[in-house]
């Protein structure tokens, strides 16, 4: 069965991120993280290298955040992510 | 993929929404370890001292909402778990300074890994910005940051809540302070002489940073840039200490002057990402620099 939860690159102070909100289910969700941070890592990368070089002290990483997936696919997403990144 | 903030990403203000996502939230204390869940799952988990005070940020942002919505009349929100932070951030009513939409806002920054100090604030949010708070209101009822000590932490969350009822007298005073920027003039050299010279016109090291940073939003900001910069003035704001440090005259010509509003805006979106206690105080600070 297919779930929504939205993946996203969370600025450590909170106020911007890059997010989507991808569909998941048991047999697909790390082929979707791998691919939401391919296409996204570079992106983020480069947010924090002109943060910083403006003189901003902020980072970003991956996480994630749940809108109907149950209990037990959310923590095998989130683990998964805290595995990769 | 677009870069999505604080503002732009909130929803339609919704209680039962916000109580939906609230109640997914667990913090619990067991002897010393705190464990933060989400919709289930662990995303924290973090030893703590005797000295602890557990904050319940469920039943608090719930009491907030309830305090604040007459004061701020919030038509947005965003509740954001990351970890073992969470954060919670009203938007409401517009107010229109200096010809700019400003927004009133309340927003409670709480952490269970011990990452982060409790941190209350209602102020202001320039629309144009919009990722964090942009003015903070002065007076202690308006801010809280306290770390969670048993000693000092419930003391400081019940000064706020009983100062509540100030929160648009503070706001109509910011704001008057925020309009009077826009009829005075300031130079950079001032400012900079100001921003990295201590009383006895010694250079302060660590101010250096932060002076580059003001030059450099001075000159790329995408909200706030200075138009039509000369050569001259761009090699100053490149390299500001370069002036400063070796004595070289800073000329007229290459000088640049702005307005106090440009000042301000330029110096706080150097802290835009920076927790709302740092904007306070930078705000602060900027505003004392201007005069």
């Amino acid at each position: 069965m297919n779930y929504n939860i939205i993946l996203q690159y969370y600025t450590t102070t909170g106020f911007e991120w890059l997010e989507e909100m991808v569909t998941v289910n048991e047999d697909n969700y790390k082929s979707v993280v791998d691919r939401y941070k391919q296409e996204n890592s570079s992106q983020a990368r480069a947010l924090v290298n002109k943060w910083q070089s403006d003189g901003e002290d902020v980072d970003m990483y991956l996480d994630l955040d749940n809108e109907n997936a149950p209990a037990e696919l959310y923590s095998k997403v989130y683990n998964y992510i805290e595995k990769i990144s | 993929m677009n870069l999505v903030n604080n503002f732009n990403a909130a929803n339609p203000f919704d209680v039962k929404a916000i109580n939906e996502k609230l109640d997914q939230l667990e913090i619990t204390q067991k002897g010393l370890l705190v464990t933060t869940k989400y919709a289930g799952v662990t995303k924290a988990e973090k030893e703590v001292s005797e000295a602890y005070q557990l904050f319940d940020f469920n039943s608090f942002a719930k009491q907030m909402i309830a305090e604040a919505t007459p004061y701020i009349n919030p038509s947005k929100f965003n509740l954001k778990f990351f970890k073992g932070r969470q954060e919670l951030s009203l938007f409401g009513d517009q107010i229109e300074i200096n010809g700019e939409v400003h927004y009133k806002m309340l927003s409670i920054l709480n952490s269970s890994d011990k990452s982060r100090a409790l941190q209350i604030n209602m102020g202001l949010l320039r629309q144009v910005c919009s990722n964090g708070l942009v003015a903070g209101v002065a007076g202690e009822h308006t801010s809280v940051k306290t770390k969670h000590y048993k000693t000092t932490l419930p003391g400081q969350v019940e000064v706020f809540m009983n100062g509540i009822v100030n929160f648009n007298s503070a706001i109509d005073s910011q704001a008057a302070l925020i309009e009077t920027l826009a009829s005075k003039t300031i130079s950079f050299s001032e400012i900079a002489k100001q921003m990295v010279y201590d009383a006895e016109e010694k250079l302060v090291e660590n101010k250096i940073n932060r002076l580059k940073a003001f030059g450099t939003k001075l000159m790329k900001s995408s909200t706030d840039a200075l138009p039509n910069l000369t050569a001259e003035q761009i090699k100053l704001l490149s390299n500001p200490l370069a002036y400063l440090s070796n004595s070289k005259k800073i000329s007229k010509k290459a000088d640049v002057q702005m307005t106090g509003s440009q000042a301000f805006h330029a110096y706080t979106e150097i802290f835009r990402n920076r927790d709302t206690n740092a904007i306070r105080r930078e705000t602060d600070k900027i505003l004392t620099l201007i005069g």
